[in-house]
């Protein structure tokens, strides 16, 4: 059934998804970068 | 004879009658483009063959029952329909999960549901099914979620309120058929729920989002910018992963804990099971109607005799244990729903029709009333004549329990209050059923005064 969506709806929508498509960046890079430091310089040894 | 029925006259894409005892779902001329597109993606046969789609099959357009038919499908009939406002909380959980579970699989094919309505889905064997085969349409690159609201609206606000303010908020589904408003769930809900960032952005910022831009125009405030099909998806997760968060652990309530707490001994219990399966299988019931269910205990001894039973009781933690069980077991035949005796659901929405009441969706072929007439009788001040009535008004055949005010439960209804029952006797109680049922069979319960009845619905 075609339902209104309401305009409030559809705005949060597509502000949202641009702020989690930057959140998904972040995490992304967050992670290439954690997986390049440990490549790099390895896990620190317990004493 | 042929009937539209009722709950489907809203959509122009198409609607459900019944003709002859079958039920029949007419696709429009309207609609057509939409439907052979999905016809031909295989999406429906696809999503019908995991289980998440009622199965239809396609007859022919002799049997529409209006000229501007494009099709006419022939779904699997529900055996019984129920409403979001009797499921337990696991119910309505695992529904709005079936419901992302399409929109995901839709979008994958090039499709989208353009409603996410919880009155699209049916139970069958413990497991949710979408009985809507006219909710997809074309999913347009850029095009946002256009069932977003309603499926806040009818799946995660009253997930959320139930699960972080009080369970019993699932009842506001009752009063709201079109779901349960987002910013009155913002209002409600918990001050530590902005902290969650599932249900800040679900509901405290889209309740903030529809006031503000109320009469805005969306092309205006977007600049024109629309959502990515990626970026449909990733939304479409974070509703997921906010309603997987959301849990409800059915504290101990007096009902149910109520199945051990009883005053049978363990010969009488099993006496009793054996009465209850007796007196039912003289029956021979297709479907039987347990009323005050509790956790589904007789109801397991009611399937073993009939292919379906409903399990109905008041209170939401019996309710959710008996869903899980179900759920968890595979069990099939059982359907656990809440239900006040008291309140029962009533005929609801545009002319009292669009959804049934609880007698309108029977007679049911028997029902079983085991414990529970003291509590309307004794708790609730209903006199058994009226019981009675109403009894005959939902079952055919009854397999009813008495509890004489001897008996150590109904001393503890009476114990802080007046005993103003004076008809609440063996004699009183046949009396009243007698009115409207023949008493085909009763036996004493070993070890208790209480005795179980066998009554069939007079002829009027």
């Amino acid at each position: 059934m075609y339902i209104d969506p309401a305009a409030g709806s559809i705005i949060l929508q597509v502000l949202a998804a641009g702020a989690l498509a930057g959140a998904a960046s972040i995490k992304r890079i967050r992670e290439s970068l954690k997986r390049f430091l440990l490549g790099r310089f390895g896990r620190r040894k317990d004493p | 004879m042929a009937e539209v029925v009722p709950g489907s006259f809203r959509d122009p894409s198409g609607f459900v009658f019944m003709a002859g005892g079958t039920l029949y779902r007419q696709v429009n001329r309207a609609f057509a483009e939409e439907f052979d597109a999905c016809v031909s993606s295989g999406l429906f046969e696809s999503l019908a063959a995991d289980g998440l789609l009622v199965p239809h099959r396609v007859v022919g357009l002799e049997r529409a029952w209006r000229p501007d038919a494009h099709a006419v499908l022939e779904p699997t009939r529900i055996d019984f329909v129920s409403f979001p406002y009797e499921w337990a909380f696991g119910a309505l959980k695992d529904a709005a999960l079936l419901t992302l579970e399409v929109q995901e699989r839709s979008l994958a094919r090039g499709f989208a549901l353009r409603d996410a309505s919880a009155y699209n889905v049916q139970f069958r064997d413990g497991r949710p099914i979408l009985i809507d085969t006219l909710s997809f349409a074309r999913y347009r690159e850029g095009e946002p979620w256009v069932a977003y609201k309603q499926f806040c609206e009818h799946f995660l606000v009253p997930l959320a309120l139930m699960s972080t303010r009080d369970i019993r908020c699932g009842r506001l589904q009752r009063e709201y058929l079109e779901g349960v408003p987002v910013d009155l769930a913002s209002a409600l809900l918990p001050r530590l729920t902005w902290a969650r960032a599932g249900i800040l952005l679900h509901v405290h910022l889209h309740a903030r989002a529809m006031r503000r831009y109320e009469e805005a125009s969306v092309a205006s405030v977007t600049r024109g910018r629309g959502m990515s099909r990626q970026g449909l998806l990733g939304f479409v997760g974070s509703l997921r992963s906010t309603v997987e968060k959301l849990s409800w652990r059915p504290a101990d309530t007096t009902w149910a804990n109520y199945a051990g707490d009883h005053n049978y001994s363990e010969s009488g219990l099993a006496e009793k099971r054996r009465l209850v399966r007796e007196y039912l299988a003289a029956v021979s019931p297709r479907r039987v109607w347990d009323l005050g269910a509790n956790t589904g205990t007789f109801s397991r001894v009611a399937r073993e005799v009939a292919p379906s039973v409903i399990c109905f009781d008041v209170d939401p933690a019996a309710v959710e244990l008996n869903y899980r069980e179900v759920r968890d077991r595979h069990e099939t035949g059982l359907l656990p729903l809440q239900l006040d005796l008291m309140n029962p659901s009533p005929a609801t929405g545009w002319a009292h029709e669009e959804r049934f009441s609880l007698e309108a969706r029977g007679p049911a072929d028997a029902l079983l009333a085991l414990a529970l007439v003291h509590h309307l009788a004794i708790a609730n001040n209903v006199p058994l004549p009226r019981i009675a009535e109403f009894f005959a008004r939902l079952g055919r055949a009854l397999v009813i329990e008495f509890v004489p005010k001897s008996d150590s439960q109904v001393e503890r209804l009476l114990r802080n209050r007046p005993d103003v029952f004076p008809e609440y006797t063996r004699e009183g109680f046949e009396r009243a059923f007698a009115a409207h049922y023949e008493i085909a069979a009763t036996a004493g319960i070993p070890d208790t005064q209480r005795s179980l009845y066998l009554m069939h619905r007079r002829r009027t």
